[in-house]
């Protein structure tokens, strides 16, 4: 079932992204293309006016403004789609599915990591068309092939685990980035009235109970920063970069447990359609 | 065993009840009227049983299960508003029906949009307010489900409509199904019911067969619900 709406979740957010991704890559072709050209032709030092110069300038624009929606739209999406199709009218459709609460938070949070990952990799496609030049790819995989060579050699750190941590730490990110919206918007939903006011107040009141509850954390430590600094000094480079990133990703996933238990709480207990 | 009861249920929304202790057992293959004015709790219960809310009090038992995605495979239901996603062709919808309900009938759901005259191929946020219910109507009536909810079911659609619908609810379901519905368009409906439920202010005021219920007060049921709603 999880399949089935995560199906029709991109076919409902792809109708909006799709054609972004596509923007940022064929503007970027576009605007190498001109840039190209525009090298090609004279300036006209008498009229002052270059036509190629013009377009160049707007497709240029219109590249960085393509550049900047994409992931911007991801995150818009991932507000909307919630919204719309769980707290609004679409959600006595969607909760009277032969399928549980999680699986439809599920398909959401899969949707959008989706998409923003798909915006990323549009706007590092976006540029890379723009800089490419002969043999940029090969001297770029070679960079890439010479990093992890030299962090294994010097930290004597598994390049390719220290990717695979950091997906996982970019999934458990994106994962949690939305529930830092879907915990508002579903406690702020389940009242009578203000509905989206109330999710805006219950965003920055959970933001200031991360916060508080992070220094509180902090300064929980502090009698103990003596043993960590030993701790930490007895580690070797490779221990620290994996430690590290684990430390990240496990204090978000808790962050993350912790919201979606609260929204999956509020949408199995105190859903208020409108 | 009944398709539908209900024990004590009571859903409180503040201090306010909307039903307060309500009794309810619901027999394979009856049509039930909810019948009640605005704000009697007819909604309150039917979503009590679609699991969109969770009792305060009481138990529900859908063919011996609490409300839940299991019971959703049983139950087709029809909210009061148009709620199918707006983004989608109606014959999408079918598909979305199709994918998420094995009891779907595309077949059955395909002759009454003919029958209707709605083109399949329109997006559903295109369609009028009148339309849009008729395709949900359709949509939930096309599945072979045990127990089927409609919420007001034929407020907004044209008096030229409403007879086909109402044949399609008696035509459409299984015998062995139940059908619960709930309006204030009495008249319209009273010929097709075998059972009523009167609720005020959410309390079941009045409930039995429709038959027994005309014989003894010696009228109709739009004439009892005028007299025992009487402003």
């Amino acid at each position: 079932m999880l399949r089935k709406l995560m199906k029709y979740e991109l076919k409902a957010t792809g109708r909006v992204m799709l054609p972004l991704y596509l923007a940022v890559v064929a503007l970027a072709a576009v605007l190498r293309g001109l840039a190209v050209w525009s090298q090609a032709l004279h300036y006209d030092a008498v009229t002052g006016f270059d036509p190629v110069r013009v377009l160049l300038t707007l497709v240029t624009a219109a590249f960085f403004l393509a550049l900047v929606a994409a992931p911007i739209a991801a995150v818009v999406l991932m507000i909307i789609r919630f919204k719309t199709n769980l707290l609004s009218d679409e959600g006595y459709v969607m909760f009277t599915l032969p399928v549980s609460s999680h699986k439809l938070v599920w398909s959401k949070l899969l949707t959008s990591a989706v998409w923003f990952i798909g915006a990323a990799l549009a706007d590092c496609l976006g540029v890379l068309i723009l800089a490419a030049e002969e043999g940029f790819l090969s001297g770029l995989w070679q960079g890439l092939r010479d990093l992890f060579a030299e962090m294994t050699a010097y930290y004597a750190a598994n390049g390719v685990l220290v990717i695979v941590e950091l997906v996982i730490l970019v999934l458990v990110v994106c994962f949690t980035t939305c529930l830092e919206f879907y915990c508002p918007m579903a406690i702020g939903h389940s009242f009578a009235r203000h509905k989206v006011l109330l999710s805006v107040v219950f965003f920055f009141v959970i933001g200031a109970v991360r916060q508080a509850a992070g220094v509180a954390l902090i300064s929980a430590g502090v009698p103990f920063l003596g043993d960590m600094e030993a701790l930490l000094s007895g580690l070797s480079p490779a221990a620290a970069i994996h430690g590290g990133i684990w430390v990240i990703t496990l204090t978000t996933a808790v962050c993350g447990a912790i919201l979606y238990a609260v929204t999956l709480r509020m949408l199995d207990r105190h859903l208020n359609l409108e | 065993m009944n398709r539908l009861e209900c024990r004590g249920l009571t859903k409180r929304f503040g201090p306010i009840p909307a039903l307060d202790g309500v009794d309810l057992a619901i027999q394979p293959g009856r049509i039930v009227g909810l019948l009640g004015p605005n704000g009697s709790g007819k909604s309150t219960l039917i979503k009590l049983v679609t699991g969109l809310l969770t009792p305060t009090e009481g138990e529900i038992a859908i063919d011996g299960m609490a409300p839940g995605p299991a019971t959703h495979g049983v139950v087709s239901y029809l909210p009061e508003r148009p709620s199918l996603p707006q983004w989608m062709t109606v014959e999408g919808l079918q598909d979305f029906y199709e994918d998420f309900f094995p009891d779907f009938r595309r077949e059955v759901s395909g002759e009454m949009l003919d029958r209707l005259e709605i083109d399949p191929r329109r997006r559903y946020k295109q369609l009028s307010k009148g339309t849009r219910e008729k395709v949900q109507l359709i949509l939930t009536m096309s599945r072979k489900a045990g127990l089927y909810l409609l919420d007001e079911p034929i407020g907004g659609v044209d008096p030229a409509a409403r007879d086909y619908i109402l044949d399609t609810i008696i035509r459409g379901y299984d015998p062995e199904a139940s059908v619960i519905l709930s309006t204030h368009l009495i008249a319209d409906i009273e010929r097709i019911l075998d059972d009523v439920i009167f609720l005020r202010q959410g309390r079941v005021v009045l409930a039995g067969p429709a038959d027994e219920v005309r014989a003894q007060k010696g009228m109709s049921i739009d004439g009892v619900f005028r007299e025992v709603f009487r402003c």
